[in-house]
């Protein structure tokens, strides 16, 4: 009796279920725009008379990296010779050292995924990306030259300190932002000029009075704002300025950049700092009780307030963990982050008509980006729901993945972007994306709000909703398309995980 | 408690690849590849004092192989008794440095043993040409320098220099106690010296003292690894007048390199005293106190001390067998009479 009531009743579920489940944000439009006027004012936004050295632009620049924006300062030709090697610095700085190995900053060039893909984009462009993607991956690679695309097998070499990504003397020898040179006047793709100077070279940092034995040293204030991190972590298309990755867009309109929260608060420090910035909406050196006080270098006179974790981590537990050799270190703190992300809300709503709505909400409490940010369009979180009677009966379920790991896309809650190429084409492609048709990432502080409506079979007295919010860096498909399927399975990473019960 | 130990000194070390063994041969230049008869004649050039202004003088008067390879001096003694400003760093495992001398004006050991022959104070030959014109005049050594180096004119500076170097680059004394602990004899070291091994990492030591010469990073041939010394003030700058000199920054004019030295060995430390640059301290329990507060903001207890020292006593040789070199004779004759003697 119940199963015939059921199989009619599912179909009709299923049809609610795809016109209702929706993510929709919760912050109104003016609202939103008046967060990001305020956050321009807050991000430091001055009248260009006021602009520090380091923001200026200059008019006589040559983009001889283009179409990235690196510069050199006097644009010298440079060698390995001029880069210091990271083991070097590992002398004085082991703490620093240790969480910057195994990084994805030191994976950056050398990440199977990001070659691959990297590689298909040389092949598709005739090699005009090579700068593109190679400036913010091995920056050193680009300015010395070394980078070798080993096109029958989709892969890249560079030389021995190239090769080591974003390491040391990448971020500690920029000496500007060149963001007003940019074609969006904004920060991103690689706009920063470097001054390496070899061994003993000064490096740039956020301490005033920094003092060494072995290089000299010079204050950064870039180095204590979002806007250094934001020459990399916003991307846009070199040709049609499409937007594709906006991480530092993302914060620079949210209410961390109002309160002066930046990019260094939450991914230079330890996750639980990192969940009490976000709680707190303090910067860590305000919250009470927080001890981040050490020593930046062995042999140091001085205690700083706050000595900055180098891991950088952020949702990516896929390559750190391929790229350990063991070390598990950075890919469990990324699934640490990933589960102190995000907040769901589970409820049930009866409504007028018989039916009953479960009603999942998702708020992004603690990144200070979107939730997924960066390459949202192969980035995925969903929601994973199952509703079951009393007796274990599964009245609806939504979000599960398939025998191919897969999502069926068309009836899922997703927070993602869908990007098209000129075709109107749904791509994964960075290089092919015109414009995004859908973009459901959810903002800092913001969240999205889902409806799924089922009629409870006669009879049952509860029904139980199991409600997960899972993570994935990208889709099993991209995974098998650019490694070979069967390489890798890419691991769902389950952010949240609630229950929820209606008596009836 | 060996064997936790050993576990202990290798997780808390702050580099993987800290404990390093000093390898069986030392690396050498592409273009000074080294062979038995090089190695013969550079080892004759190192021991001959007939190439110092007065013909007393010789590489070995102050880097004394049958000793720590220096010369137990505050300063060096050369010709006509005059001394030097610094103290003569040992010979032994200079090998492993990328660069030579104090402050790393020299590149390579080639240049490095270029030096001495023309200072003042030390060998005090007027030129270089000078020198190897007295080379020219023995015959014994013009028939080694063709059978070595062939050629219209063997006999060169650059070719006497090849020969020295190659020879230094033999002395060298891997399977020193910590050299046969790191490659597995866990009783090649004392609990002192485990103590002393781990205090090594844990203050700091390491940070420039590292890998096989503990001497510093890996560095490419010819770029040195300078460090600041003293880095912090504390009252031994004054006692032992370690600021006295600009160190590296006489040979830049690089404000940066004001006091800078390249980081010296500490293979054989525990024969070499007195240390540092000018020589002024004596033992070495008094330098590791020196060190502490000097560069790395500590100080230490007397039983620290001690631990320290036990280590660094691992790292004193063995020393390979050297037989003297028979000198191409100049019977009744001697080379350096024409050279009149400079007034001091």
């Amino acid at each position: 009796m119940i199963h015939k009531l059921l199989t009619p009743a599912l179909g009709a579920l299923l049809a609610v279920m795809i016109g209702g489940a929706h993510a929709g944000n919760a912050a109104s439009m003016p609202e939103q725009m008046m967060d990001a006027m305020k956050g321009m004012v807050a991000h430091g936004m001055k009248p260009v008379f006021e602009m520090p050295a380091h923001m200026q632009s200059t008019t006589d620049k040559e983009f001889k990296y283009a179409p990235s924006y690196m510069t050199v300062t006097g644009d010298r030709e440079l060698t390995e010779a001029d880069f210091e090697d990271p083991a070097m610095c590992a002398g004085c700085h082991p703490k620093q050292y240790q969480g910057w190995q195994g990084s994805m900053h030191s994976n950056a060039f050398v990440d199977p995924i990001f070659q691959k893909l990297w590689s298909k984009a040389e092949k598709a462009t005739d090699g005009a990306l090579m700068n593109h993607c190679g400036a913010c991956h091995s920056p050193i690679g680009v300015l010395t030259g070394s980078i070798v695309h080993d096109k029958d097998n989709d892969k890249f070499t560079a030389g021995p300190i190239a090769s080591k990504g974003v390491s040391c003397d990448v971020c500690h020898t920029i000496t500007k932002t060149n963001f007003l040179d940019t074609a969006t006047m904004e920060h991103g793709n690689a706009s920063f000029e470097i001054d390496p100077q070899g061994p003993g070279g000064a490096k740039r940092g956020p301490l005033e009075d920094a003092k060494s034995p072995y290089h000299k040293t010079e204050y950064s204030e870039l180095h204590t704002k979002a806007d250094f991190c934001g020459n990399c972590h916003q991307i846009f298309h070199p040709e049609n300025g499409f937007p594709i990755e906006r991480t530092y867009d993302e914060w620079k309109y949210s209410p961390y950049a109002r309160a002066g929260i930046v990019c260094q608060d939450c991914h230079m420090n330890p996750v639980e700092t990192a969940v009490r910035v976000a709680k707190e909406m303090k910067r860590p050196q305000d919250l009470e009780g927080e001890n981040l006080k050490g020593y930046a270098g062995l042999g140091a006179a001085q205690q700083r307030d706050v000595v900055h974790d180098h891991s950088f981590v952020g949702g990516n537990a896929v390559v750190t963990e391929l790229l350990g050799g063991g070390n598990s270190a950075h890919a469990a703190a990324a699934r640490q982050r990933l589960q102190n992300a995000a907040e769901v809300g589970v409820s049930f709503e009866k409504r007028g008509d018989g039916l009953t709505d479960l009603r999942v909400e998702v708020t992004n409490t603690s990144a200070g980006h979107n939730l997924p940010t960066s390459l949202t369009d192969v980035r995925e979180i969903w929601v994973e729901v199952t509703i079951t009677d009393d007796k274990g009966a599964v009245l609806f379920e939504s979000g599960k993945l398939d025998s191919h790991g897969e999502l069926d896309h068309d009836n899922v809650t997703i927070f993602n972007s869908v990007a098209r190429n000129g075709r109107g084409d749904v791509t994964h492609y960075p290089w092919e994306v015109t414009r995004f048709s859908r973009n459901t990432t959810i903002p800092p502080k913001g969240n999205a709000v889902s409806r799924y409506t089922f009629k409870a079979p006669e009879g049952a007295t509860q029904v139980t909703a199991d409600v997960k919010l899972n993570y994935r860096s990208y889709g099993q498909h991209l995974a098998d398309v650019l490694l070979g399927a069967g390489t890798i399975t890419i691991p769902v990473i389950e952010m949240e995980h609630e229950t929820a019960s209606l008596s009836l | 408690m060996r064997l936790l130990l050993l576990a202990l000194v290798a997780l808390t070390s702050p580099l993987a690849s800290a404990w390093d063994a000093l390898p069986e041969t030392a690396p050498y230049p592409a273009d000074n590849p080294p062979s038995a008869a090089k190695i013969e004649l550079g080892k004759q050039l190192f021991f001959d004092p007939r190439f110092s202004a007065t013909g007393t003088i010789s590489c070995n008067s102050c880097h004394n192989l049958m000793a720590g390879g220096d010369d137990s001096r505050q300063t060096s003694m050369g010709v006509h008794g005059l001394t030097g400003p610094r103290n003569a760093p040992t010979v032994w495992n200079a090998a492993f440095h990328s660069v030579q001398f104090w402050d790393g004006r020299a590149k390579t050991l080639e240049d490095q043993a270029k030096g001495p022959v023309v200072a003042h104070v030390e060998m005090g030959m007027t030129d270089l040409d000078a020198a190897i014109a007295r080379v020219r005049d023995i015959p014994g050594y013009v028939e080694q320098f063709a059978a070595v180096f062939g050629g219209a004119q063997p006999v060169t500076v650059d070719n006497a220099a090849k020969a020295v170097a190659a020879f230094e680059r033999t002395l060298i004394t891997p399977n020193s106690p910590y050299d046969r602990y790191v490659n597995g004899d866990t009783t090649a070291l004392t609990e002192q010296q485990l103590r002393g091994m781990q205090a090594f990492a844990d203050l700091g030591c390491v940070a420039c003292h590292r890998g096989p010469a503990f001497n510093g990073p890996e560095m490419p041939g010819g770029v040195g690894f300078f460090i600041s010394f003293p880095f912090h003030d504390s009252p031994y700058v004054e006692e032992y007048g370690l600021r006295d000199e600009p160190g590296r920054y006489a040979v830049t004019g690089n404000e940066a390199d004001r006091h800078k030295y390249r980081v010296p060995t500490l293979r054989n430390i525990a024969l070499t005293a007195p240390y540092f640059h000018n020589g002024r301290v004596k033992t070495l329990e008094e330098a590791v106190r020196v060190m502490a507060p000097s560069q790395l903001h500590k100080r230490l207890s007397d039983a620290q001390v001690a631990d320290v020292v036990a280590f660094l006593n691992a790292l004193t040789g063995p020393f390979p067998e050297l037989t003297l070199p028979r000198l191409p004779p100049t019977p009744g004759r001697s080379v350096a009479d024409p050279e009149p003697h400079p007034t001091p």
